[in-house]
Formats: C-alpha cells, structure tokens, sequence
C-alpha cells in the first residue's frame, strides 16, 4: 500500500540544478581580430569564464523574495555551495532551509563540460536520496521567476552566440550579445545580454519566450570583489513582463576557498546536509 | 528442529525502558549545547464512509493529533553532529494508534574516509515508488499509516567506509522493534484482533542482534546497491491463537491469500476468543537495488532473495518514470510511473502484493504554494482486485500545510489478503503546522 508515487514533495520539484549563479558573470573581452559576431560572442563568452575560474570553492547564503502583482512577498532561504573540478566539472549542493515544510531537503548537482549534469535529490520526510533526471529546466525554480536553467551553471557550451555591438547602460559600457540555448527544452527562443566592458559582468539579460515575445528582464547589481579576482553580486531582480510577477535573489555572507573537498558533495554529504 | 514457543515481552518492555530513559537523558541535552529546535504539529481527521467489516471497529469518523519534533546541533570543526526526533500520536479512537516512539537519536562523525553513527536511526534503501521491498533496517509503524513509508527508529552503530570504488555501509541493530499495528478498535486490522503476545525465532527474542551490510555507488547514468540482512524479519506472520492455544510456526496456518477463505480459517474466526499472534522469524535477504536515469526516463529494479520465513523466496518491482514538463503550455509538470511487482510464492505471500500492477502521476504545480496531486492504482490483473490512492498538498501559508487524502479498495476478492479492509475505504485532511 505504498502508493505515493512520488515521495518528493519538496519545492525544486524532481528537477533540476540550481548550481550557482555565480557563473552568470558572463564576460567578454575586447577582441581584436576580425572575426564574425559569432566567434566575437563565443570569445567574449569564454573569457568571461576563464576570468572566475579557480575559485576553488565558494558558500553562499539566498534569500529570495517572491512578489505577485498584488506586491505580496514570499520568503525562501536557501544554501549554496560550490567546488570546482578538473577539467571545468563543478559540483554544487543547495540546501534549502524555508518554506518549513521543505527544510532539510537538499539538492547535489554534478555539473560538466561535455555530458550531462548527474543530480541527486535529498527528501527527509523519507530520510531517501533519490538521483534524478535533468527534465524540467524551464519550469520555475521554488515558483519564483527563476526557472531552473537561470539558476544552473550559465556554461559556455549552453549557448550559442552572437556579439551584437556596443551599447551604454545607465552610464557604463557595455558589450550586448546575444545567446541562445542549445537544449531544446529551454523556456527561450534568446537572451540578450549586457556586460560591462571593464570587468566583464554581466548587469541585464532580456529573456525571449518561444514566440519570441519579451518575457524577462534580469537585472544584477551590487557587485563586489573577491580574493581582488571574483565579482560577485548582491542582489539580482528577474522581473516577468508577461505576468507582473517579480522576484529578487539577495545573495549573503558569500565566502571563498572555506576548504570544502569532495567529500563534502557526495551522497553521505547530502544526508547530513542541515 | 522444532522452535519453541516462548512468548516473554520483558525483553520487548526491556528496549522500551532504555529508549525512554535515553530520552529522558536526552532532553537535557539542549541544556547543555546550543543547538536548533525544530518541529511540527498535525491534525488529522479520517472519514470512512462504509460501516466496518467488524461491529468492534470505530464507525464513520475519527480524528488524531501527532507531532514531531527536531534537536540538531553540529560541531563543524570535528564534522560530528547530534540529532534527535522524537514523534508522538494520540488517537482517541485507536489504542494502539497512541503512541510516542524517537524517530532519531544519534552522533554522528564525519571524516574524509568514513562515517561513524551510533544510535537510534531512520535508513532507507532504495529506488523504487509503489513497494519498497529491499527497504529493511527499520520497522514500518504501520499503526500510524498503512502506506508503511513511516518508520519507528532503530537502534544501531553504523559505519560507512567511503571509497573511491562506492559507499560500503555496515549496521549493528541491538534491539528488535515490533510493528505497530491498528488496535482492536482501529480500521486497517486483521479479520480477528492480534494479541499483545509477540512471538520470536529468536531465542533472545527481541534482543536478538541483527547484521546488515550495503554496497552502493554509481556510475554514469546507473546507481547500483546491494545488501544482505541477517536477523530477524520486520514483517510478521500471524499464527493463529485460539483457546490459550498457539499454533506453531512450523504448520501451514499462518495468515496468507491462500488460508484466508478456506473453511478453518472461517471456522477460527468464529470461535470466542480467537486472537492472531505476530510471530517474527529469523530470516537472511540479499537484496539488489539498479536505477537508469536517462535525460527523461528513468528506469528501476529491486529484487530480493530472502530465506527463513520460512520458505525461500524471491520478489522483485520494477518499472519506469517519466516527465511530462510544461504541459498544457502551463508551469505544470506530470510525473508518471508505471511500475509491476511480482512475488515467488503467489497468493501464498503473506505480502498484500504479489503480480501486481501499479500505475501513477503526480503532478506538480510550481507554484509558490507547491501544490502537488498524485493519483496511484494497484491493480491485481487477476483478480481485478484495485486499490486506488490520490493525494494533494497545498502550503496554505508559510508555516501551514493541508494534505488531503482519497484511499479506496474496490473489487477486492474474498482469498486476497486485502480482503479485511475492503470496508475500510478513508478520506483523510490533515492540517500541519510547522514552527
């Protein structure tokens, strides 16, 4: 008499990452060459990687703040740490600490280069680890305006792209390209996004629905420096055009190279998680 | 070799007096480290709209409170931690129901090339959604709620050897728990009462100690485990008691699809007095856990190998699950599973299933209240025999949650195990608070 067919009744859904956001920092260079705006997003793209690598590890603290159109606020707190691999292999842990009826769950995500991400789900109510499949990307993450695939790893090979010019945002220089998703699951036809040419941070995404309508803005502020290498930002705002609805990520006490090892991202890790 | 027969529950009562005292001792604990409470509170109420197969049993309607609570404290620097769950239910209406057991009660230790855990535990093994077959470390309290996926704590040391090559897990369990089962008064019972008198193979009885030892680990898209326990079984047989008089264990009587029609077992159950008696065999089971998770589907298998209960048999689940994202152009996302569960000895399993066939879905709203609704049917092809199972959640607040239940039971035929709670179709909200 077993019959709950599925014991997850736990936010993230049996879906997917939320790796970090932390690699939404984007960031291109001033490339040179000529070369098509193709090869010039790719390059801006991929630098923008190669610029955070070697964080080794990071923790994060997440508050996010759910607004309906009625501005009502929802809070959900959450965890986040992170460890970089060989060979760009990163694997994250998020811990979710409310809404209470959710505490304790956790979620582990192998993320790579060149396959795809390997999860793991942690449901207490069971006391079960249960591995999951990556489906599910676009569907909301925690019913916030995030979906899945804007809270995991913003890789370079997710996207294809295309450098669109120059442009000034509120005062700063920026380089806007735009990207498209290769996973034919994703919520978006294209993102445009903006990246300070300074320090390669990206600081506004528009998100474009299939049909190609506008139905996302993301906007990053509050950037800080790290071991005077990483930026990181305080505070992003995804506002949804289509539904009015918004919600604000604050990211706190963010702190790096804390000596996490693998240990620390395995499934008896995910159990212990609290 | 002929088992006796003894029927001492001091030993039973002994574990009891342990736990209790442990939890006494525990308590202040708080007192002593900074740590975190954390908790719930639940309010259930139960409607049964068929009168119960036995006059005895409660009526129409019932309702229940449980709590449960959670003390964890971490000592980060030596990556040990204490945790502490003690659980509680009263139910007015159902003796055996009322009760107080602890979920947890452990130290853990954490190093880079194990993990040490000594006390009262919660471990599930595991892949599959409609049976749980290899899941045997702790005992299903099954008074609580018939699905079983509620466990009363175990008693172990545990070590986990971390390799590069997989987890290799090894339990130490001291001190047998007794299922709970649903009172003289409560709906989900035997056709006649079971008695308080438990019945062991072991000669220690519940003081028995149980092995168990578990491989797992994963590669690529496969997670794999397997196990072997050694010890006493979780699920009882019931031997039937009439007149003072217990049969052995030894006979063909013991409680199963094959006797529960028959002529005697009618005849037993109308003699005064007659009672069944759990009795608990020593058994092994080598158990095999195999999941495929593809970039959708995802497939699973358990399969057991047990033998002392006391023929040897196999039983097996396997099936598959799969996503349907952003249906309907919506947010929603549908989970369905369609699973089958087979068992060596047929209708002569003490198991409620056997060939059967479960289908089912969840679907998951994504919204900010998370709003799930899952619908599960096992289906007994032979027999047409259905038991069907929707649920819904809702977070109606922050701290607040509603849970609605539907479990039916139809074409139920009269040699199916099931066939005692055929009357004992329920619709159950359970209102749960959180602090």
């Amino acid at each position: 008499m077993k019959n709950n067919c599925s014991p997850q009744k736990v936010e993230p859904g049996t879906m997917t990452v939320a790796l970090l956001l932390l690699t939404v920092l984007l960031v291109p260079l001033t490339p040179t060459d000529a070369e098509t705006p193709q090869e010039k997003g790719l390059a801006i793209a991929q630098e923008a990687w190669n610029r955070d690598r070697g964080y080794g590890d990071q923790v994060a603290e997440l508050v996010m703040i759910l607004r309906n159109r009625n501005n009502d606020e929802m809070r959900r707190e959450l965890r986040i740490k992170t460890l970089e691999g060989e060979n760009d292999a990163i694997r994250a842990l998020v811990i979710f600490d409310t809404p209470m009826d959710v505490r304790g769950t956790a979620l582990l995500t192998y993320s790579y280069k060149d396959k795809p991400d390997e999860q793991w789900l942690f449901i207490p109510s069971v006391n079960r680890v249960k591995r999951i499949t990556g489906s599910g990307q676009s569907g909301p993450f925690m019913g916030s305006e995030f979906a899945f695939e804007d809270m995991g790893s913003q890789r370079v090979e997710k996207f294809t792209y295309k450098y669109l010019g120059e442009e000034t945002l509120d005062g700063t220089p920026c380089h806007k390209l735009e990207r498209y998703p290769e996973n034919k699951e994703s919520g978006y036809s294209k993102q445009e996004a903006w990246l300070d040419q300074e320090h390669l941070r990206v600081l506004k995404v528009d998100y474009y629905d299939k049909k190609g309508e506008l139905l996302k803005t993301l906007t990053i502020s509050g950037y800080q420096q790290y071991l005077e290498r990483h930026w990181r930002p305080a505070r992003m705002e995804m506002v949804n055009h289509q539904s009015g609805k918004s919600t604000v990520l604050e990211w706190k006490n963010i702190q790096f190279k804390t000596g996490l090892t693998e240990r620390d991202f395995d499934q008896n890790a995910l159990k212990n998680a609290r | 070799m002929t088992r006796t027969l003894s029927r001492t529950h001091d030993s039973h009562l002994f574990i009891r007096r342990v736990l209790l005292l442990i939890a006494a001792w525990v308590c202040l604990i708080p007192a002593a480290f900074a740590g975190e409470w954390q908790g719930n509170l639940s309010l259930e109420g139960n409607v049964f709209p068929s009168s119960p197969y036995d006059p005895d049993q409660l009526g129409h309607a019932s309702w229940s409170v449980s709590g449960e609570a959670e003390y964890a404290h971490e000592w980060p620097e030596s990556k040990a931690q204490l945790v502490f769950t003690p659980y509680g239910r009263w139910d007015p209406y159902d003796e055996e129901r009322t009760h107080l057991d602890i979920r947890k009660l452990y130290w853990m230790k954490a190093s880079e090339r194990y993990e040490l855990r000594l006390g009262i535990q919660q471990v599930f093994w595991g892949v599959t959604e409609s049976m749980h077959l290899v899941d045997i470390i702790n005992q299903m309290d099954m008074a609580d709620d018939i699905s079983g996926d509620r466990k009363l704590g175990q008693p172990m040391a545990n070590l986990t050897l971390v390799n590069p090559w997989g987890n290799l897990d090894f339990y130490v369990m001291p001190g047998f728990r007794r299922r709970t089962l649903s009172g003289e008064h409560g709906r989900f019972r035997t056709p006649v009462p079971v008695t308080h008198e438990h019945y062991y193979e072991a000669d220690n009885e519940s003081m028995h100690v149980d092995l168990a030892a578990r491989y797992s680990h994963y590669f690529g898209s496969w997670d794999i485990a397997i196990s072997q326990f050694s010890g006493t079984s979780r699920s009882p047989r019931f031997l039937p008691q009439v007149l003072g008089y217990t049969f052995p264990p030894e006979g063909t009587f013991s409680l199963s699809g094959a006797n529960i029609n028959n002529f005697w077992f009618d005849l037993f159950r109308a003699l005064p007095g007659s009672k069944l008696a759990p009795y608990y065999d020593l058994i092994n089971q080598t158990g095999v856990e195999l999941q495929w998770t593809g970039e959708k589907l995802v497939w699973k298998f358990e399969g057991i190998w047990r033998s002392g209960e006391p023929r040897t048999y196999a039983a097996a689940v396997t099936g598959f699950e799969y996503p349907f994202n952003s249906i309907f152009k919506s947010t929603k996302d549908l989970y369905v599973f369609l699973e089958y569960i087979w068992d060596s000895r047929g209708r002569e399993s003490y198991s409620l299933f056997q060939n059967d066939i479960f289908v089912g879905g969840r679907l998951a709203f994504n919204d900010t209240q998370s709003t799930t609704v899952q619908a599960g049917w096992i289906i007994d092809p032979e027999s047409g025999g259905i038991v069907t199972s929707l649920q819904a959640d809702r977070r109606l607040r922050e701290d607040l949650k509603l849970a609605v239940e539907l479990r039916m039971f139809s074409g139920i035929s009269a040699d199916s195990l099931l066939t005692f709670v055929r009357k004992d179709d329920l619709v159950r909200a359970e209102l749960t608070w959180y602090f």
